[in-house]
């Protein structure tokens, strides 16, 4: 049976080669490699996010810094750390630049809807592994505004706190988030 | 799942791929770059005036001038390096070699300032040059707008910290040639030279957040 690490160095190889050759100007391989790549960055968001509404367009955001930055790729040089490195920035921007919430069906949102909006939120993020090394605090202001779809002024309402208070939890949550997602270590 | 929109803008972007002629290469722009504004520094300095008598042919007669010097060098080549690997996604080295010309810097220093009590060499008059202070920032600027205008066609993540890694490399060129071209004077040395020098870092973060920030 192949391995997970077997599978990943296998990834890597091959994402390395069709970089390589989509530099020298080869656009079927590099059509290949995006629309591997995108798959892939959908994946690694959803495992640390969850179900973004914003999840699509983070994946675009990233192809597009991806191909923006591929002049930057050396081959002597690991490719996904080189990968995740753009994927963590943009996914960190998408969701510092507007609210954003959690894609869910309305059968969940009836069954949710007699709770408190907050812990409903909670509720429904629970298992987000990215949320739970935040402090109480950061995390309600990242569920209420990226997953709740809340502005930061709804948000400081719900909370009982200034818009500017929340806007510095936010901000110094998503620093947070950032330091944590450099942290995790990426299989070379 | 791949959908339609993604499909769409991937189509558009393989389309898009021209061959990409020069990809990064950190140590050769670092090189490049370094060389680039050493001639420009050392130009600029020497068309100023000449070299300090003497400033050369004593690195071989004093180990603690030549090491001061050493210090020096060490550090600009580290900044350099540092601030280009800055600019390509994950190419930053491990946590102590990011320190590393910062601990440079600070003996270069720490070597001039213990000059003070006791000098490597004679203390000199020769060589007195007026608004070495201004020499040494505004020599030091060909190198850092040579340096954001290549880490701006890379990716710079950080481009507050590309700009300071970058501004503390340039000041440290004009600083380092100053100090065989002027006089040498522990206290002038430190604030007329390394000063300015330094002073550059905070600057190139400045440019850095002006010119290197991704929109």
């Amino acid at each position: 049976m192949t391995s997970k690490l077997d599978l990943r160095a296998r990834d890597e190889q091959r994402w390395s080669d069709y970089m390589v050759r989509a530099q020298r100007g080869d656009p079927a391989i590099y059509e290949r490699l995006l629309t591997e790549l995108g798959d892939a960055i959908e994946v690694y968001i959803r495992v640390r996010f969850g179900e973004l509404s914003v999840l699509e367009d983070c994946v675009q955001e990233c192809l597009l810094a991806i191909h923006q930055a591929r002049h930057t790729y050396d081959r002597r040089r690991p490719f996904r750390p080189w990968m995740f490195t753009i994927v963590r920035h943009k996914t960190i921007d998408v969701l510092r630049r507007g609210s954003s919430r959690v894609a869910i069906s309305d059968i969940a949102i009836d069954e949710l809807a007699g709770d408190d909006p907050t812990d409903a939120l909670l509720k429904l993020i629970d298992g987000i592994n990215i949320l739970e090394n935040l402090s109480p605090d950061h995390r309600e202001a990242v569920v209420l505004t990226k997953y709740g779809g809340y502005t930061t002024a709804e948000a400081a309402a719900t909370l009982g706190i200034s818009e500017s208070a929340i806007k510095a939890r936010l901000h110094r949550a998503l620093q947070a988030i950032r330091r944590q997602l450099e942290a995790e270590e990426l299989p070379a | 799942m791949t959908t339609p929109t993604r499909k769409s803008l991937i189509r558009k972007l393989a389309a898009d791929a021209d061959e990409i002629r020069r990809p990064a290469r950190v140590e050769a722009t670092a090189i490049f770059w370094g060389l680039a504004s050493i001639l420009v520094a050392g130009l600029l300095i020497l068309g100023a005036g000449p070299l300090r008598e003497g400033s050369v042919y004593l690195l071989g007669q004093s180990p603690r001038y030549a090491l001061e010097n050493v210090f020096a060098v060490l550090a600009i080549a580290g900044f350099s390096l540092l601030a280009f690997r800055s600019a390509v996604p994950a190419a930053d080295p491990r946590l102590r070699w990011t320190i590393a010309p910062f601990v440079l810097l600070a003996a270069w220093v720490a070597a001039i300032a213990f000059d003070l009590v006791s000098p490597a060499i004679e203390p000199s008059m020769n060589g007195k040059r007026e608004g070495c202070i201004f020499e040494v920032l505004l020599y030091g600027l060909p190198g850092l707008a040579l340096g954001l205008a290549l880490l701006r066609r890379w990716w710079p993540l950080h481009a507050a910290r590309s700009g300071l890694l970058l501004g503390l490399a340039a000041g440290g060129i004009p600083a380092l040639i100053m100090q065989f071209s002027c006089m040498y004077l522990p206290a002038h040395m430190l604030t007329h030279h390394l000063l300015p020098g330094i002073a550059l870092g905070p600057l190139g973060a400045l440019a850095g957040l002006i010119w290197l920030r991704r929109k």
